[in-house]
C-alpha cells in the first residue's frame, strides 16, 4: 500500500503550435500527464514529436512568437504556470523546476567564467553573498566530478570538454535545489562512454537528492534503468504510457513495438537479426491527416484507424494507450 | 599574441610597398604642377626647365620613385646648373618632401590640418557608437514593433544617402530655414566666426552639422548590424539556459547578451575608419572646414603630387594600423581567443 | 508478442510533395519579403522614369540653356524647376538617371568581373599566387576608396575622348568613372569568392572532375563558380547601389562626369552655391539617388534572404 504521494506537476490538454511562413505547425496536440513527488518519468519519441516543446512551454521557454500556447494547463504545486507572465515565472525557473539542455557546447555563455555562471542563480534565488555562493558552487561541482575545482572556477566554458560541460550544467541546476529536474536529451550530444558516466551520475543524484525527474530522449534503451514510468509520444500526442516493466514486456502500441524492435540488440545473432527501421517517414506537422497519425507506418492498421483518431485510454492497470487495435491479437480493441 | 602582431605588421610591409607604387604611378599624371605654379601668368620656358630640374621632375620615373622613397641626400642633384648634394631624406625616413604649391615641407602642412579633421572624426565615432549600438539593441529587443520597423526603415534610408545629401538637408533646415523663420540657426561655413575668434564654443557650434553628417550613415549601418547581432545572440542556447535558471530578463540582457554583442563593435570600428574619412573629406569641402580632407582636395586640384601622396599614404597606414589595433583589442576581449 | 516481425517497405513516400527547384524556391522566398517586393516595384518605376521618360524629352531639350528662365522654382512648365543656366531640371534628371544607372550597372559589371577573376584564381591555386593577389587586394582595401578614386579620376581626367553611341554623345569621363569605380570595389567580392573556392575545391565533385582530366579553366568556371552564384548575385546587386552613390560623390566633388552630360551627382555639384535660394536644385537629384539606392538595397536584402536563408541573421 503506497503512502499518499502528492502530484508535483500536472499537465492537462496542452496544445502548442508554431507560426511559420509555410503554415501553422502543430507541435503539441492535447498532451496530459502527471509527475508525482520523487518520481522519474521518461518521455520518448523521435525528433519532432513535440517532447521538448511540451516541456519547455511549461516554463515559458519557447519563443512566442513564433510559438503559441493555444490551450491547456500546467499545474505545478497547484499553480497554473501557463497563465503566468515572464516576471511571474522567474521564481519558478531553476529554483522549483530546473532544465538541463541537450547541447552542452552551446548552452553555456562563452564569455563568462564558470564561477559567474554557476553562482549567479544561487545568489539570486537564495540571496547569498558571493563567497557563500562560491562555496556552494564548489560543493556541487565537486560532487558532479569536476577535477581541481578551485582552480577551474575562473576558467571559461570553451576550456572544458563536452562531458565536463554537461556535468557543469547539472551542478549548476542542482545547486538551486529544484523539486523537479527536466533533462532534455542530456546525453544525445555526447559520445557513448561519457553518456554512461552522466547516467550513473544522474542515478546517484536521484538517490541522494530525491527530486522528481522528467528525462526526455529518443533512445528507449537508456531509460529502462532510470525511469519508473515511460511516456511515448508521436506527432505531438501521447500514444502510450506505462510503468517500465509493463512498457517493455506488455507493449500495447504499434509505435512502441516498432521502437523496441529497432533497438540494436547485443544478444541477437548477427546473421539472423537485421537492424529494423520503421518504414515511411515522420509525420508532417503542417498537415495532420484524419485519423491516427501513425496509420501510414503502422503494421496493425485497420480501416477505422484512417478515419478516426484514437484517444488515450486505460488498457490495463496503470497502462494507457491510444490505439484502436489489440496488438496481441491484431483485432480491434473493444 | 606577440607573434600575431608581428605577423600582421610584417604582412603590412609588402602591402604598403604596393600602395606606394600604385600611388606614385597615379600621381605622376595628375597634371603638371610646374605649369600651374605661375598662377595666372603663363610660365616662361627657361623658368619651366629650371624648375623642372630643381624639383627633379626631369629624372626617369623609377629614379623619381627611388628618390621619393629613400631621398637623395646620398647623391648629387642639379640645382640651377650646379651639382650639389640632395636634401631629401625620403619618406621611409619621414621626409615627405616639399609642397609644389606652397613650397613648405609637406609634413608641416599636413600636421597643421590633422587636428582639425580629428576634431570631426573622434566625436563622430563616439556618437556613432552611442547611438548605433543603443538603437540596434533597442530594435532587437522590440522586434517587429512599430518602433523597430520605423528604425529599420530609417537605417535603410540612412544607408542609401550620400553624405553630402545629408549635409545639404541639414544646412537647408538648420541654417537656411531656421534663419528664415527667425530661430537660432547653425552656421554652415568654417570652423569659427572670424569676428568672434576661435573659441571652444564657436568651434563646437560649427562642429555640429559636419559631425552629424559624418555620423549619420555609420549610425545606420551600426544599428543594423547590432540589431541582427543581438537577435542572433538572444536566440542562442546559453540565453535560454540563463532564463531557465530563473534570472531576470534585464540581467540576462545586460550581462549575458550584451557582453557577447559588444565584441563585434571593436571590429566594426576598424572597418569603419575609411568611411569616416570619406565623410570627413566631403563635409570639410561643403562646410569649409580646414582639415586634411580639404587640404587633399585643394592640392589634388593643384596637381601637388607630394602633398597628395603624403596624405594618401598616411591615411592608408592609419587604416592598416588601426585595423591591426582593433583586431588585437578584440582578441584580448574574447576569452576564447585570448586563451590560445 | 513477436518483435521479430519484419516491417515491409511502405508506400508512405506517396504522401510527400514533389520538391521544388532551387530557383522556384528562391523566388517564393523573395516574394514573401515585403520590403524587397516594394523595392523592386520602386526600382521598376524609377527605371521607367529614366528610360521611358526620355520619350517625352529629347536630350537636346535637357541641355537646352535659356538664361531668361534661370532658377525658376517648380511650376507647370518646368515641374522640377530650372537650373542656373535655365535648363529644365526634370529633363536633366531623366537623362541623368540614365547615365547614373548605366554607370552603376557597368561599374558593377567591372567589379564582378575583376572580383571573380582574382577571387577564383587566388582561392583555387593558393600558394604564392594567393599570397601576391591577397597583398594586392589588401593594398587596395587599405586605401580609403574616396582617396583612391579621386586620385584616379584626376589621373584620367581629360585623357579619354568622348564617345558617340546611337547618336548620343557620352563624355569620355563616363567611361573613366565606370572603370575607376569598378576597379576600386572588387576587393570584397574577391575575398568572398576566394573563401568559397577555398572551401569548395576540396569537395568531391571537384576531385571527380580533376580525375577525369577536365581542364583547370573548366573546373574553375564551369564547376566551382556556378556554386558560388548566390553571394555573387547579392554582391553585384549591392555593387550597383554602391556604384551609383560612388559616382555621385566623385561628380559632386567636380571630378566626375563633366557637363553638359548630366548625372544626378554633378547636378548636385552646382546646387551648393544656391542652397539658400533654390532648394529644388538639389532636392530632386538627391532624392532620386536616395530612392534608387534605397530600392536596390531592399532588393539586395531580399535576394540575400531568398538565395541563402541560412545567412539570414534575422
Amino acid at each position: 500500500m503506497t503512502t499518499n504521494i502528492g502530484t508535483l506537476l500536472e499537465v492537462r490538454d496542452l496544445n502548442v503550435c508554431f507560426h511559420t511562413p509555410e503554415g501553422i505547425v502543430h507541435a503539441v496536440n492535447g498532451v496530459s500527464f502527471k509527475v508525482l513527488d520523487g518520481e522519474t518519468i521518461a518521455v520518448v519519441g523521435e525528433s519532432g514529436c513535440g517532447k521538448s516543446v511540451c516541456m519547455m512551454s511549461i516554463l515559458g521557454l519557447i519563443p512566442q512568437p513564433p510559438g503559441e500556447i493555444t490551450g491547456g494547463k500546467a499545474y505545478y504545486k497547484g499553480k497554473d504556470l501557463l497563465g503566468l507572465s515572464e516576471d511571474e515565472l522567474a521564481p519558478f525557473r531553476g529554483k522549483e523546476i530546473a532544465l538541463v539542455f541537450q547541447d552542452p557546447m552551446t548552452s553555456l555563455n562563452p564569455v563568462l567564467t564558470l564561477e559567474r555562471q554557476v553562482t549567479e542563480a544561487i545568489i539570486k534565488h537564495e540571496r547569498l553573498d558571493k563567497n557563500n555562493a562560491r562555496k556552494k558552487a564548489l560543493t556541487y561541482l565537486e560532487w558532479v566530478g569536476i577535477p581541481d575545482v578551485g582552480r577551474r572556477l575562473s576558467d571559461y566554458p570553451h576550456q572544458f570538454s563536452g562531458g565536463m560541460r554537461q556535468r557543469v550544467m547539472i551542478a549548476m541546476m542542482l545547486a538551486l535545489k529544484p523539486s523537479l529536474l527536466i533533462a532534455d536529451e542530456p546525453t544525445t550530444a555526447l559520445d557513448v562512454t561519457i553518456q554512461a558516466q552522466i547516467i550513473e551520475l544522474v542515478k546517484e543524484m536521484k538517490k541522494q537528492f530525491g527530486m522528481s525527474m522528467i528525462w526526455i530522449t529518443h533512445d528507449l534503451g537508456v531509460v529502462a534503468d532510470l525511469a519508473e514510468r515511460i511516456i511515448v509520444m508521436y506527432a505531438g500526442t501521447i500514444v502510450e504510457e506505462a510503468g517500465v516493466d509493463d512498457l517493455y514486456k506488455r507493449t500495447k502500441h504499434p509505435y512502441t513495438l516498432a521502437l523496441l524492435a529497432a533497438l540494436p540488440r547485443v544478444d541477437h545473432r548477427r546473421d539472423v537479426a537485421k537492424l529494423r527501421s520503421i518504414r515511411g517517414s515522420p509525420p508532417d506537422n503542417l498537415n495532420f491527416p484524419k485519423g491516427c497519425p501513425f496509420a501510414p507506418r503502422c503494421d496493425y492498421v485497420l480501416d477505422q484507424c484512417w478515419t478516426s483518431k484514437p484517444t488515450l485510454e486505460y488498457v490495463a492497470d496503470g497502462h494507457l494507450a491510444a490505439c484502436w487495435v489489440n496488438v496481441e491479437t491484431g483485432k480491434p480493441r473493444l | 599574441m606577440g607573434r600575431y602582431i608581428t605577423k600582421r605588421l610584417l604582412q603590412a610591409i609588402p602591402t604598403m610597398f604596393i600602395i606606394s607604387l600604385v600611388l606614385f604611378v597615379l600621381t605622376q599624371n595628375i597634371g603638371d604642377p610646374v605649369t600651374t605654379m605661375g598662377g595666372r601668368d603663363p610660365i616662361r620656358p627657361d623658368d619651366y626647365e629650371r624648375l623642372r630640374t630643381e624639383l627633379g621632375l626631369d629624372q626617369p620615373i623609377y629614379l623619381q620613385y627611388v628618390y621619393w622613397m629613400i631621398g637623395n641626400d646620398w647623391t648629387k642633384v642639379d640645382v640651377g646648373g650646379k651639382e650639389i648634394l640632395g636634401t631629401r631624406k625620403g619618406i621611409l625616413r619621414g621626409d615627405f618632401g616639399t609642397s609644389l604649391m606652397d613650397r613648405v615641407p609637406v609634413m608641416e602642412l599636413v600636421w597643421s590640418r590633422v587636428p582639425n579633421t580629428l576634431l570631426l572624426m573622434i566625436p563622430a565615432q563616439i556618437i556613432i557608437i552611442l547611438f548605433g549600438v543603443s538603437i540596434g539593441i533597442y530594435s532587437a529587443l522590440k522586434q517587429y514593433s512599430l518602433m523597430d520597423n520605423i528604425l529599420t526603415a530609417g537605417s535603410f534610408i540612412g544607408l542609401s544617402m550620400p553624405v553630402f545629401f545629408i549635409s545639404l538637408i541639414l544646412i537647408y533646415v538648420f541654417s537656411v530655414l531656421f534663419q528664415h523663420w527667425g530661430l537660432p540657426h547653425l552656421p554652415a561655413v568654417g570652423m569659427f566666426e572670424p569676428a568672434v575668434g576661435k573659441t571652444p564654443l564657436q568651434v563646437a557650434i560649427h562642429m555640429i552639422m559636419p559631425v552629424t553628417s559624418i555620423a549619420f550613415i555609420s549610425i545606420a549601418s551600426y544599428s543594423r548590424f547590432m540589431r541582427s547581432s543581438m537577435l542572433n545572440i538572444m536566440n542562442q542556447d546559453y540565453i535560454r539556459t540563463a532564463k531557465a535558471k530563473g534570472l531576470e530578463k534585464t540581467y540576462v540582457i545586460l550581462v549575458h547578451a550584451l557582453k557577447n554583442a559588444a565584441l563585434p563593435i571593436v571590429t566594426l570600428m576598424g572597418m569603419d575608419l575609411p568611411l569616416l574619412l570619406a565623410g570627413a573629406v566631403v563635409t570639410e569641402s561643403i562646410f569649409g572646414w580646414p582639415g586634411m580632407g580639404r587640404l587633399f582636395l585643394d592640392h589634388l586640384e593643384g596637381s601637388d603630387g607630394p602633398v597628395v601622396m603624403a596624405i594618401v599614404i598616411l591615411v592608408a597606414l592609419a587604416v592598416i594600423l588601426f585595423q591591426i589595433l582593433t583586431d588585437l583589442i578584440y582578441a584580448l576581449l574574447d576569452p576564447r581567443i585570448r586563451m590560445d | 508478442m513477436d518483435l521479430e516481425k519484419t516491417f515491409p517497405e511502405g508506400s508512405a513516400e506517396d504522401l510527400e510533395a514533389p520538391p521544388l527547384s532551387l530557383s522556384k524556391m528562391a523566388w517564393m522566398r523573395f516574394r514573401r519579403h515585403k520590403m524587397a517586393m516594394f523595392g523592386a516595384s520602386l526600382l521598376l518605376f524609377l527605371l521607367l522614369f529614366s528610360f521611358a521618360g526620355a520619350l517625352f524629352f529629347s536630350e537636346g531639350y535637357a541641355n537646352y540653356t535659356n538664361t531668361d528662365i534661370r532658377l525658376t522654382s517648380p511650376n507647370s512648365a518646368h515641374p522640377f524647376g530650372t537650373d542656373p543656366i535655365g535648363r529644365d531640371i526634370l529633363a536633366r534628371t531623366i537623362y541623368g538617371g540614365q547615365i547614373s544607372v548605366i554607370i552603376g550597372l557597368s561599374a558593377a559589371f567591372v567589379m564582378v568581373f575583376v572580383g571573380i577573376f582574382v577571387g577564383s584564381i587566388s582561392g583555387y591555386f593558393g600558394g604564392w599566387i594567393d599570397a601576391v593577389l591577397m597583398r594586392i587586394t589588401e593594398a587596395f582595401i587599405s586605401i580609403p576608396r574616396i582617396f583612391l578614386v579621386l586620385v584616379m579620376a584626376k589621373f584620367f581626367s581629360n585623357k579619354v575622348p568622348d564617345i558617340t553611341i546611337y547618336g548620343s554623345t557620352f563624355s569620355g569621363s563616363v567611361v573613366v568613372i565606370i572603370l575607376i569605380i569598378g576597379l576600386t570595389s572588387w576587393m570584397s567580392l574577391a575575398r568572398i569568392v576566394r573563401a568559397e573556392f577555398l572551401s569548395l575545391k576540396e569537395n568531391e565533385f571537384v576531385v571527380a572532375a580533376r580525375s577525369t582530366g577536365t581542364p583547370t579553366w573548366q573546373i574553375i568556371f564551369g564547376h566551382i563558380l556556378p556554386n558560388t552564384i548566390a553571394p555573387i548575385i547579392v554582391a553585384a546587386t549591392l555593387g550597383v547601389a554602391s556604384a551609383i552613390i560612388g559616382e555621385s560623390y566623385i561628380s559632386f566633388l567636380g571630378l566626375g562626369v563633366q557637363p553638359p552630360t548630366a548625372t544626378w551627382g554633378n547636378m548636385l555639384d552646382g546646387a551648393y552655391q544656391y542652397i539658400q535660394t533654390a532648394p529644388w536644385l538639389w532636392i530632386f537629384p538627391g532624392g532620386l539617388i536616395l530612392l534608387t539606392v534605397l530600392s536596390i538595397n531592399f532588393v539586395g536584402d531580399g535576394l540575400r534572404d531568398a538565395l541563402d536563408p541560412r545567412s539570414r541573421l534575422i
